[in-house]
């Protein structure tokens, strides 16, 4: 696949042959990673998440490749990398082959909202399935309200739509509280 | 709905982007002048993000092969282990046997009767798991005791005099002993040093200055002229140049269709010549990029030996290199961590990362650091244990 190609199908919403090819850089970044002090288990979870920034940040109407996209990877794995010996208080040379510097602008980071993202992931978890469901299958999905209506069994459209904005209402007053007993 | 409820869905309708222009700009202009309305719409922004992160993630543990695999895994795993546990018993019983004709012997038996026993197994069911294993543990038996003579062995045209006996590297098998003979010294016959000393690096150079200003509290230990880092001659595109020709993907791997990085140490001494202490194949992959743990590192171990012998193999005779120096300016023993990527369909890469240790003293802290254990070239397995269990055993009963 041609980095056009992913890119078109990440749009698309056909995500797992992209994420196949993209995966094939792991063992590299790992090696990075490894080499300065993280473990396998760290190195996962950062490649994961740069797997998600990328194709948030390619999703987004605008984006414009202005590299190779391995490149760009290897790139906000280095940010989040160093974003996470930065907590750990460490902050070693890295020197990573073939990668572009990014800022936190560029990867699309921002520290306060991942903080919020964390709770709001754990307040999913907390939610019924149901509520869990209707979200997976509007948001990401993007199936229309009917079809959820149907799949999920609810009795009309409406109920369905209700019940959608009342686990909204539920999750975001949940997050809420959450965030004012950390703060 | 009630209108807690109805304000949802119109930001809900805005975020998605399904009003008309007219009925988002006269939202936004309601959004500016509202700070609670502006903060629900971005706490539900977030919201939809992290359900749609959760989502993606899922994805990315699928392809990634955690999610599902483990349960199934896990099962199957029992199983392996005991198809696994019987065959290796019955290829130790006719592996210990031949064993014992063939010591005596000269190779001609022993490759003949390898091939009979290879026949033997192919009369079985082929997809069946412990002919594999059994066909495999077989030809353990004899690299353990007897000499290896193998396509890759020649392939990789060394000195194993030189590579065994001057490093510092404890060989306990005895696999390598009779390659003494055959192989021969190639370093001086292969030195391409001249054709490289006019290439330049500039990019490399500028990325380094890129860090530094982004990191201006870094501890940077050697950052002085003077205090210089060993080097290939030439810098590193020339050296990338010469392990694409002089790095050979080894006939086995290729013909398992596995590829796998290599963790290569090295000493680079005074005079620049590179004497090799380890290697260690840590990744393992199939075609595909998928990891290979366990038993399927186990089943592909011929191939590990040989992706860390062809990746010593280059190091091993690459030109000399360009010593690295301490404040003095004076060129000092340096140890140096390379990584070498076997890929199989594509160009096979060596690359390093600072790993700071390339002072004389922090030499001899590694040495004292790491444990003779861990110089050790093979990979230790249950499957060992289970041949050396039976091994006793059989000796026991041979004594009564």
């Amino acid at each position: 696949m041609t980095d056009q190609e992913i890119i078109a199908a990440i749009r698309k919403g056909d995500r797992e042959p992209a994420l196949k090819v993209l995966y094939k850089e792991f063992p590299k970044i790992q090696v990075n990673i490894l080499s300065s002090g993280g473990d396998e288990e760290i190195a996962r979870q950062i490649f994961h998440d740069s797997l998600i920034l990328l194709m948030e940040k390619v999703s987004k109407p605008d984006f414009e490749l202005s590299s190779k996209l391995s490149t760009f990877l290897y790139g906000i794995n280095r940010f989040l990398w160093k974003n996470e010996l930065r907590k750990r208080r460490r902050s070693p040379e890295l020197e990573w082959k073939d990668t572009l510097i990014l800022t936190a602008e560029d990867v699309g980071y921002n520290e306060e909202k991942e903080e919020k993202i964390k709770i709001l992931n754990q307040i999913l978890n907390q939610v019924t399935d149901k509520c869990k469901k209707i979200f997976e299958l509007f948001y990401f999905k993007k199936e229309s309200m009917s079809v959820i209506a149907e799949k999920l069994g609810f009795t009309s459209v409406n109920s369905a739509k209700t019940q959608k904005y009342k686990c909204m209402e539920k999750a975001i007053k949940l997050a809420k509280e959450t965030e004012a007993q950390n703060a | 709905m009630r209108s807690e409820l109805k304000q949802l869905e119109q930001i809900d309708q805005y975020l998605s982007g399904n009003m008309t222009p007219e009925q988002a700009t006269s939202f936004e202009a309601k959004m500016n002048g509202d700070p609670v309305l502006k903060s629900m719409v971005q706490d539900q922004q977030l919201l939809i993000q992290t359900v749609n992160r959760n989502a993606m993630m899922a994805e990315i543990n699928a392809v990634a092969g955690i999610s599902g695999v483990a349960g199934t895994s896990a099962g199957w795993g029992i199983i392996q282990w005991a198809i696994t546990g019987i065959s290796v018993i019955g290829a130790t019983v006719a592996g210990v046997f031949i064993y014992d004709a063939v010591t005596d012997d000269s190779t001609s038996v022993e490759t003949s009767s390898e091939k009979n026993i290879l026949a033997e197994n192919a009369s079985l069911n082929e997809n069946d798991k412990a002919t594999l294993y059994l066909s495999d543990s077989i030809r353990f038996e004899f690299e353990m005791g007897v000499d290896e003579s193998d396509d890759d062995t020649d392939e990789t045209n060394l000195s194993y005099d030189e590579a065994y006996g001057e490093t510092m590297r404890t060989t306990t098998t005895n696999e390598v002993v009779t390659d003494k003979n055959n192989l021969t010294e190639q370093r001086e016959s292969k030195d391409p040093l001249n054709s490289f000393s006019d290439l330049k690096t500039p990019r490399d150079k500028g990325e380094k200055e890129n860090i530094a200003v982004e990191d201006p509290g870094s501890n940077s230990i050697s950052g002085t002229e003077k205090n210089r880092r060993a080097s290939f001659p030439g810098g590193e595109t020339p050296m990338k140049n010469w392990f694409e020709k002089n790095l050979k993907y080894p006939g086995t791997a290729k013909a398992n269709e596995v590829q796998g990085t290599v963790k290569v140490r090295f000493f680079v001494e005074p005079n620049g010549k590179v004497k090799v202490i380890d290697s260690e194949c840590f990744i393992l992959q199939d075609a595909e990029g998928t990891q290979l743990d366990g038993f399927k590192r186990l089943k592909h171990r011929k191939s590990i030996k040989y992706f860390e012998r062809n990746a010593q193999t280059a190091f091993r005779i690459c030109p000399d290199w360009i010593p690295a120096t301490n404040s003095n300016g004076t060129a000092v023993l340096s140890e140096q961590v390379w990584y070498v990527r076997f890929v199989l369909n594509g160009k096979s890469e060596v690359y390093t990362y600072g790993n700071g240790k390339d002072s004389e003293s922090d030499y001899k802290k590694e040495l004292n650091y790491v444990p003779q254990e861990e110089m050790k070239f093979e990979i230790y397995t249950a499957e060992d244990d289970f041949i050396n269990a039976d091994k006793n055993e059989r000796e026991k009963e041979n004594s009564k």
